[in-house]
This record gives C-alpha cells, structure tokens and sequence, in this order.
C-alpha cells in the first residue's frame, strides 16, 4: 500500500488536476484504480483521464479543489490490478539494432527474442503518434539508452527499446529508439474504421510473440 | 457550388482549425481545435455555420487567399489588419477617425444596409443621434427592425457642426428617403448613393426609382455651381461641373 505522502495532488487551470506519483508503478496502480472507480461509479465526474509517465490528469472536472481533497486521502496498492486480457503482438526479431542491444545486454543475439518475448508488458501512457503506447515491464537491467543518432525515417512496425520502456511505431515517423524486430502488419495499432481505434490502451497488458523467421 | 481559396502567402503557421475533439488524450491524440475558441464560435455564428465548422486560424504574420468567386468572409479574433484587393477593409474605422472629437449626430444620406448597419452600435459608442428622411423608414426597418432612428431630416433643413452648416436636399430614386447634404461655404456636396463619378445611384432594387432620380438630379444636384466638390458614397470624388454635361447620356442609356 501507498501512504498519501507518495501521492501529490495539483491544480491544472481551471477544469483540471494532476496528480503526482513517484514512479511507474504507483502511476500504473493509481491509473488502474481510476478506471476500476469509475467503472463501479464511485468516482465524482471526471471527462478524460490522462496517464503520463508519473502523472495522472484528470481533465474535465467541476470542482477540482474538491477532487483533489478526495484524492489526497487515496490508498493505492502498488500492484496494478491484472485483471485484463493480454494483447499478443507478432514480431519477427529482425531489427537493425538487433546487435547493438545485445552487446548492450551481454548476450548473444538470439537472446534477444527470448529475453524480450519472455516479459508481460502494460501499457503506461499512450502519446507520440496515434497508437504509440510506451510500454513498461522491462526488468531494469534491460533498460538501455536512445540511439546516439536518431533516423529520419523508422518504419511501420518497428519494435523498439528506449529507456524502460518498448514500443511499436504505428506509423513511418523519424525516431531515436533501438529497434529490435517488426510486427508485420501494424495497421491494427490504429484503425480508424474501428469504434476503439487504438490497439494499445493505457492499462492493456502486451506479450510480444517471435514470428516463425526470427534468428 | 463550393468556392475555392488559392493560398497566395501561406504567413507563419496557419492552421486549420475546428471546435477540437476531446475525449482521445489518454491515446495520445491531443483536443486539436482553435486556441481562440471564442472567435472560433461567433465567425460560425456571423456565417450561419454549424459552431465548430473549420476555419484558418492565423499567427504572427497572417495570410492571404485568393478566392476563385464572390465569398463571403470573417476575420475574427484579435484585431488585425486586413486587406482586400489590396486596400484596407474597414474595422473600426468611424470609431479610430472620431478620434477625440465629439460626434453630434449621425447623418444617414438613406437606409440601404451598407450605409447604416453600424449606425446603431456606433450611436450606442458616442450618445450621437441618428438622423434618417422619413420617407426610408421602410428600408430601415429592413435592417434594424428593432432600434428606430432618433430624429428627422427634411428638405431644407440646416444642420450646423463645427462652424459648418450642412443643408439637407431631399434626393429620391436610389432610395424614396434619400438625402444629399450641401455645403455651401466648402463648395462642398456628400452624395450618398444619389450621384457618382460617371452617373446616377443604381436603381435596380426595389423602392428605387430611375425617372425619379434623375428628376432629383435635373433639379436639386445639377443644378448648383460647377466648381462644387462632390463627395459619393462610393467610389471617386467628381464635381458638378464634371457630370452636368452627361445628364443626357444617362437618360438615354436608362441607368
């Protein structure tokens, strides 16, 4: 359990409040306690809520001033509640940095598809471009850093590492990450034809899947 | 049919922009739509447009379009300058020439809606009265069924302003309540919509006249010196001296 110290709360203009978590994973389990609230009703009117890296904002209140009393008092356990189904993403490990990661790992390239494949992911945050979620779950030794030079052009698909976190580009956008492998069809991250567009929701569990292919 | 706007100059990042979409930032897709949702919402509204239909939003340094027919704009927002074919649309314009000055009242040569839409609101500005022929009440009524005018013009009256006295000739045909005002002392005509550079007000629409109007021009406006200044409501100014000879042409011509 969280002691309401970990948890700072903000006025944001007029109609809106961020709350402020130390990391992740109280980010993780308050976003998920948001959503469980509201779902059972319990929680006052609130229009869009907006996790981010160690942010939540809730957009699109009536009286803030008194939202933020009534979540200054919140207790949240730490472990997001993993009560969603898991999206299995397919990739073919097959990515330009392929080498780079596992010398930054220490291990050998075919190491890479199963250390990566092996990890449950969620989806903390969502932003970048439509259908690009930053994903948490990668154990800390296997954060590693941004290209040194980023390219102007990552194609769609693209899976890749930076920080603590892994993605997939939805789109053909320039990019800095480290790209392991390929989904081979990406247009699901984003359908518009589709009432949710977004293959990847904050909250959604991910498992990357190795694609027959891969080394 | 749609018009269409060729962008002549593109300015510094201008947008187009609409009401915006809320509900999609937790994906990462940002609420979108005009910073100055205000003027967002009345420009649709002067328009007749669905509130939150798209329009180019503007910083900095403007643009200009080029449109391929006769549309009909607004500029909202904060005040800026604006152009069309090149010269200065007016914003504001009677308010910034009054400067300090004291506005006395406000002299309407007839009730067409160009010559007096803004006479309510400015009149509102300057505790000025507004002054109509009676004979156009009906085209007034048109325009600002609800705010009658403050006083009368009739022929002959004299209206005396910063040591000037103005007489009002009553001039119909563009307009049954039409009025020209004369300045003796400046040689010195304002014409309205009654005479300009090259020939009469136009008589097409309803409550106008042609016979009439050149029967106010034969006898009231022809008639004065030569050297007489014309002030029109449109267009150039010409004088008496330079239109008298054409009178003919123009009832030949029929307009």
């Amino acid at each position: 359990m969280t002691d309401s110290r970990s948890l700072q709360v903000r006025l944001a203009g007029r109609h809106a409040v961020l709350v402020e978590l130390p990391d992740a994973e109280h980010t993780g389990a308050f976003h998920a306690e948001l959503l469980r609230r509201r779902a059972a009703g319990t929680l006052p009117p609130v229009a869009e809520i907006v996790p981010g890296a160690r942010t939540v904002l809730l957009d699109g209140v009536t009286d803030p001033e008194e939202l933020a009393r009534y979540l200054s008092h919140w207790d949240v356990p730490t472990r997001a509640a993993d009560d969603r189904g898991v999206v299995e993403i397919p990739v073919r490990y097959d990515g330009p940095d392929l080498a780079q990661v596992a010398a930054l790992w220490g291990v050998a390239v075919h190491e890479v598809a199963a250390r990566h494949s092996s990890c449950t992911f969620r989806v903390a945050f969502c932003g970048f471009a439509p259908g690009f979620g930053y994903l948490t779950g990668l154990p800390a030794e296997l954060h590693v850093p941004r290209r040194d030079t980023p390219r102007t052009r990552v194609p769609a698909g693209a899976v890749a590492l930076a920080g603590p976190y892994s993605a997939v580009y939805p789109r053909a956008t320039p990019g800095g990450w480290q790209l392991i492998g390929t989904m081979p069809d990406p247009t699901p991250l984003w359908d518009l034809g589709r009432a949710e567009p977004a293959l990847l929701t904050p909250g959604t569990r991910v498992r990357f899947v190795a694609e027959e292919g891969t080394p | 049919m749609t018009a269409k706007l060729t962008v002549v100059r593109s300015g510094a990042l201008t947008t187009v922009q609409d009401g915006g979409r809320r509900g999609h930032a937790h994906l990462g897709v940002p609420r979108s739509g005009a910073l100055d949702a205000a003027a967002l919402r009345l420009a649709n509204l002067l328009l007749g447009n669905a509130p939150g239909a798209a329009v180019l939003e503007t910083t900095l340094t403007g643009c200009a379009l080029r449109p391929d027919r006769g549309v009909t704009v607004v500029v909202g927002g904060a005040p800026c300058p604006v152009t069309v074919d090149g010269r200065p649309a007016p914003w504001g314009a009677i308010a910034r020439a009054l400067g300090g000055r004291t506005l006395r009242a406000i002299v309407c040569t007839h009730a067409h809606n160009d010559h007096i839409d803004a006479a309510p609101d400015l009149a509102a500005r300057t505790g000025a009265p507004v002054l109509l022929h009676a004979d156009d009440l009906p085209l007034w009524k048109q325009t600002h069924p609800d705010r009658a005018p403050d006083g009368e013009l009739t022929d002959g009256q004299r209206l005396a302003v910063a040591g000037v006295e103005l007489t009002v000739l009553h001039t119909p045909g563009h307009a049954p309540g039409a009025v020209c005002l004369y300045a003796p002392h400046l040689s010195a005509l304002f014409s309205g919509d009654t005479l300009f550079a090259g020939g009469p007000g136009a008589t097409g629409r309803s409550y106008s006249d042609f016979p009439t109007i050149i029967r106010s021009l034969r006898e009231r406006l022809l008639a004065l010196p030569d050297d007489t200044v014309v002030h029109t409501g449109h267009g150039d100014t010409t004088t008496i001296g330079a239109e008298a000879p054409h009178l003919q042409e123009w009832i030949e011509r029929g307009f």
